[in-house]
């Protein structure tokens, strides 16, 4: 048994090909579909017609049946232009013989007036030139259904056909194919509205893919380059900090002697201890630093620097009053910026901390904190009254780890650096202004 | 410069620990060696301004100090303009550390701790026989 459905949607299908615009692959199938109509509706007359022995309408219906193959193999072929001339042309020379044939008053020339309907189904509007031709054809035709009126007699005439009111059946058909031409309109542009809809759709989740994809890719460089400065210090950490008690417990046990109990020995097993336990210590600064960076894994929100301040100034409280320090904020109060509060903090507090140790002998430590925020910035200068440093000198090594200035320092050259690497890892930077006696003065630039 | 006086070698590092270890050595191995330990380069470029006192005939050196680190002590002591050799001794094996000592041609040496008998030895062994030859 063969499948009429998949016959007739593999016949729709001749010339459509993924190359082409939707649009025009819509509208190929359309002519297909309205060749394999026509073959169908012009059927009947094959029996009608020859059932009254009117032969010449036969071969009119014939050569009807005829151009309608040729069209779908011209559509086959891709030859669309000439499938879609010979359409028009062959349906009116068909509509006109049978007129001329069977007298006019039977009604099939009523298809002339569907017919230009039709051009505009199957060409695309923004073929002009082409329609106008095809519009040029069809007036030929109106011009020629005149002439043909006037001037020749038909040799039959319609009431000769059996048993039938052709005028009528023309009518329902010529009814029929306007029916399903609007159905087909309107079919049409809603596929074609579907069709830009869901191409608007995949534009913008084009567009939102991608938009993510860059952030993530300057989110990931950034990750990057920050892992690799981490992994910079942490070698330049081991191989200056980690190595160097290391090596002393290597030197030490060196000059162990195995078989002597002597004070010489005792020393050395004091002094090894005591190298162990300064590994401890440094190995338990890395793990700090290291920590510092899981701080990045937190989101980034508004922070309001105020309160920030004053959350320093809790943790340092002990510190605050035991020095009798001052901190006094000379900023806008609503001053916001987004970053990470945990970092922050951490920067906040170092700097204090470092401010309120480096104090001068006889004054109380003062700390202020001044900020602005511009369209690219958001600048905090923090300044305090206390020894300084000699820049000069130690330019390069301000921020280097295990790096002191003092005489009489608390710390142990672990604060600034923690500041440097933890203002880095928020995308900003940090600079030192200062004069040996008359204070320091940190300035710290976010990118907004 | 007497001669009858004990040759003599300085030690400059911050880390005290890491100075106890080579006087210790170098009481095992060279009995007769005079040992002067720094913990801040400053002292010992004080030490070496003084006319007076005797003069060392090898510094060894730690790079990694703060305050004054080993090449603010090298240009300092360049200043002084003696004939000192200088090793540095440091737990920093940093290319970019050794490229710089070998650049420096005061630094005759660089050593990466802990010091050996061995590496004391041949240091010392160049500076004997220097000794021997005047």
């Amino acid at each position: 048994m063969w499948n009429f459905k998949k016959i007739v949607e593999e016949i729709t299908h001749a010339g459509v090909t993924e190359a082409i615009a939707f649009e025009k692959q819509y509208r190929l199938k359309s002519m297909n579909l309205l060749c394999v109509i026509g073959i169908l509706i012009i059927s009947p007359y094959y029996i009608i017609f020859s059932m009254s022995g009117l032969w010449y309408p036969v071969l009119v219906v014939f050569l009807f049946h005829i151009s309608f193959f040729i069209v779908i193999f011209l559509n086959y072929l891709k030859s669309y232009t000439a499938g879609n001339y010979l359409l028009i042309f062959g349906t009116n020379m068909g509509i006109l013989g049978m007129s001329y044939f069977i007298g006019f008053d039977s009604g099939f020339h009523l298809y002339f007036m569907t017919g230009p309907l039709f051009i505009f189904w199957i060409f695309d509007l923004n073929q002009k030139k082409l329609i106008a031709y095809a519009i040029a054809l069809e007036l030929f035709f109106v011009v020629l259904v005149f002439l043909v009126k006037a001037y020749f007699v038909s040799p039959y005439s319609w009431k000769q056909v059996v048993g039938l009111d052709i005028y009528y059946l023309n009518m329902s058909f010529n009814l029929c194919l306007i029916f399903l031409l609007f159905y087909n309109y309107t079919k049409y542009y809603q596929l074609l509205t579907d069709s830009l809809v869901q191409k608007q759709e995949n534009m913008e989740t084009e567009v939102v893919k991608r938009i993510k994809s860059e952030e993530y890719t300057s989110k990931l460089f950034e990750d990057l380059s920050i892992s690799y400065k981490n992994l910079e210090q942490f070698s330049y950490i081991v191989s200056h900090n980690v190595r160097s008690p290391l090596s002393n417990i290597k030197g030490f046990l060196s000059i162990y002697e195995a078989n002597g109990h002597n004070t010489q020995n005792d020393q050395v097993i004091d002094s090894i201890k005591e190298s162990a336990e300064h590994l401890d210590e440094i190995i338990m600064d890395l793990n700090v630093l290291l920590n510092a960076k899981n701080l990045l894994l937190e989101n980034k929100r508004v922070v309001n620097l105020s309160e920030a301040i004053q959350n320093v100034g809790v943790s340092l409280a002990a510190e605050i009053q035991g020095s009798g320090a001052i901190i006094k904020e000379e900023f806008e109060r609503d001053l916001n910026f987004v970053t990470i509060k945990t970092i922050l903090h951490s920067i906040l507090f170092n700097l204090f901390q470092n401010s309120i140790r480096h104090n001068k002998p006889d004054s109380y430590p003062e700390i202020i904190i001044k900020a602005k925020k511009t369209q690219e910035y958001t600048e905090i200068k923090i300044s305090d009254n206390g020894s300084g440093i000699d820049l000069k000198k130690y330019n390069d090594r301000v921020f280097m780890l295990y790096h002191t200035f003092g005489e009489k320092t608390e710390g142990r050259g672990i604060g600034l650096f923690l500041v440097r690497s933890n203002v880095e890892m928020l995308g900003g930077r940090i600079s030192i202004e200062s004069k040996l006696n008359e204070g320091t003065t940190f300035i710290i630039q976010f990118k907004n | 410069m007497t001669t009858s006086a004990k040759p003599m070698v300085f030690f400059v590092d911050d880390d005290p620990l890491s100075n106890k270890f080579n006087t210790m050595l170098i009481r095992k191995i060279h009995p007769d060696v005079e040992i002067k330990t720094f913990t801040k380069a400053e002292d010992a470029l004080a030490d070496l301004r003084e006319a007076k006192n005797q003069k060392p005939e090898v510094i060894f050196l730690d790079l990694n100090m703060p305050v004054m680190n080993g090449w603010d002590f090298m240009a300092e002591f360049k200043k002084i303009g003696l004939d000192i050799e200088v090793v540095v001794l440091t737990s920093s094996n940093d290319s970019s550390d050794k490229a710089k000592a070998e650049k420096n041609t005061q630094i005759k040496d660089y050593v990466v701790k802990p010091l050996t008998q061995n590496a004391f030895t041949s240091v010392v062994k160049k500076f004997f026989r220097s000794k021997d030859d005047e």
